[in-house]
């Protein structure tokens, strides 16, 4: 007997407003020929009415003493166990969350939980933000800014209702603090559903893959989020005997300030790219794939959190480099 | 050259063993209808404030707030006795 394959989960995280239940009901109506599950925080919004749409209570559970770490989601673990007994009617899983949940725990649920971590995988997280009142919900709504940093896929949504350099803007704003997520502008959540469903993106195989050339461009511009980003590139071979004990540490060291850490690391000596990511303190990592060919081995490393000490982060990947340092 | 894989936490067909045997004793124990779920988790945090490895196990019952019974010890030690203890 061959084993079933996981169900993919997509969460849908966003402002109040900012159009998600319109994305959520798009995948619900339209012809994609997949059937999905969908765990809502309201009924009534929904375009469909049957068994498998759950409400949900966004329980959060604390798996150990309150660190924010090992907080699951309760209610996603319970409904998740419900459905499964259906596996067979659905393709894939749909998450809405409200416009105030934090989005750790939604994800956490999904690699601490052991049942969850079997039946399903996390596919991406999905942040719609409304291109008007952007700027207003990060400086007013705390979730907000965790919301972006969190995601994988940002529609820049009601781009219609913006002038030019208003979106030029929130493009800025969005990228400084999530630089690798993917931002697609829309009108209305206007958006092909193959670009939202189905990416992988958690994938230790899609490490930064998306927007590869992300780091060409600086993201240092100064504003007042709490969240920002940092990102580390490299052409010199780091040392492995160095770097697993300083990312351990700083994992440790700066704890939930961590939102979401991703990398691809080249180490000297080994013919493979190894992968790492980090959702809080939950790190893993792998060998991806051999070096190619003539593909440079630059090591990228991309660390998204509050208050970052981003010298400290700079000195600590400087110092795991194999030999003398050339540049960072 | 070849890495160690120094983050993931592999879950064996050992620990998968331990965790079906915990869910069954905790079923008995509790009594619980096929309506109720019961899962179990290995916790092992990095934050330097948590406790070392602890297995948690839920409760989850339709209608009634969950309940989180909590064993300290790593999820393939846990033994029946250490469940009763802390029912």
């Amino acid at each position: 007997m061959t084993a079933q394959a996981a169900i993919p989960v997509t969460v849908f995280t966003g402002f109040l407003g900012a159009g998600k239940t319109t994305l959520l009901n798009r995948v619900l109506t339209e012809n994609h020929g997949k059937r999905y599950a969908v765990i809502v925080n309201e009924f009534g919004e929904v375009g469909i009415d049957n068994d498998l749409v759950v409400n949900s209570d966004e329980e959060i559970f604390e798996m150990n003493n309150g660190c924010i770490c090992c907080s699951v989601r309760g209610d996603l673990i319970r409904i998740i166990e419900g459905l499964m007994r259906r596996r067979s009617r659905f393709d894939g899983i749909l998450i809405e969350t409200t416009g105030l949940a934090d989005p750790a725990p939604v994800a956490q649920t999904f690699f601490v939980d052991e049942d969850v971590r079997k039946n399903t995988k996390l596919d991406a997280i999905v942040t719609v933000v409304d291109a008007k009142h952007l700027v207003g919900a990060l400086e007013n709504v705390p979730e907000a800014q965790e919301q972006i940093a969190f995601a994988d896929i940002i529609l820049l949504n009601k781009t219609d209702l913006v002038e030019p350099e208003e979106l030029d803007a929130a493009r800025e704003r969005i990228r400084a603090i999530n630089p690798v997520a993917t931002i697609r502008e829309t009108e209305r959540c206007g958006i092909e559903l193959s670009d939202v469903l189905g990416r992988d993106a958690f994938s230790l195989d899609r490490i930064l893959e998306v927007e590869p050339d992300f780091l060409s461009s600086l993201h240092e511009h100064e504003h007042d989020d709490h969240v920002s980003s940092l990102s580390l590139v490299s052409d010199q071979p780091l040392d492995p005997g160095k770097f697993f004990p300083w990312i351990q540490e700083i994992i440790q060291t700066l704890g939930t300030n961590i939102l979401r850490m991703k990398g691809i690391i080249a180490f000297g000596n080994d013919p493979d790219r190894f992968v790492i990511q980090s959702v809080h303190m939950l790190l893993e990592g792998d060998h991806q794939r051999p070096w190619r060919e003539g593909e440079a081995r630059t090591s990228r490393l991309v660390f998204i959190g509050c208050n970052l000490p981003k010298e400290a982060l700079r000195a600590g990947f400087e110092r795991s480099f194999a030999g003398e340092r050339q540049h960072s | 050259m070849s890495l160690r894989y120094p983050f993931i936490q592999k879950r064996s067909e050992d620990l998968k063993g331990a965790a079906d045997r915990i869910k069954i004793w905790t079923r008995e124990a509790l009594s619980l209808s096929d309506d109720a779920a019961v899962k179990v988790s290995e916790i092992n945090c990095r934050d330097r404030a948590c406790p070392g490895v602890e297995t948690v196990i839920l409760v989850m019952i339709p209608e009634l707030p969950t309940r989180m019974i909590r064993i300290a010890c790593p999820l393939a030690e846990v033994r029946l006795a250490d469940l009763e203890a802390v029912l």
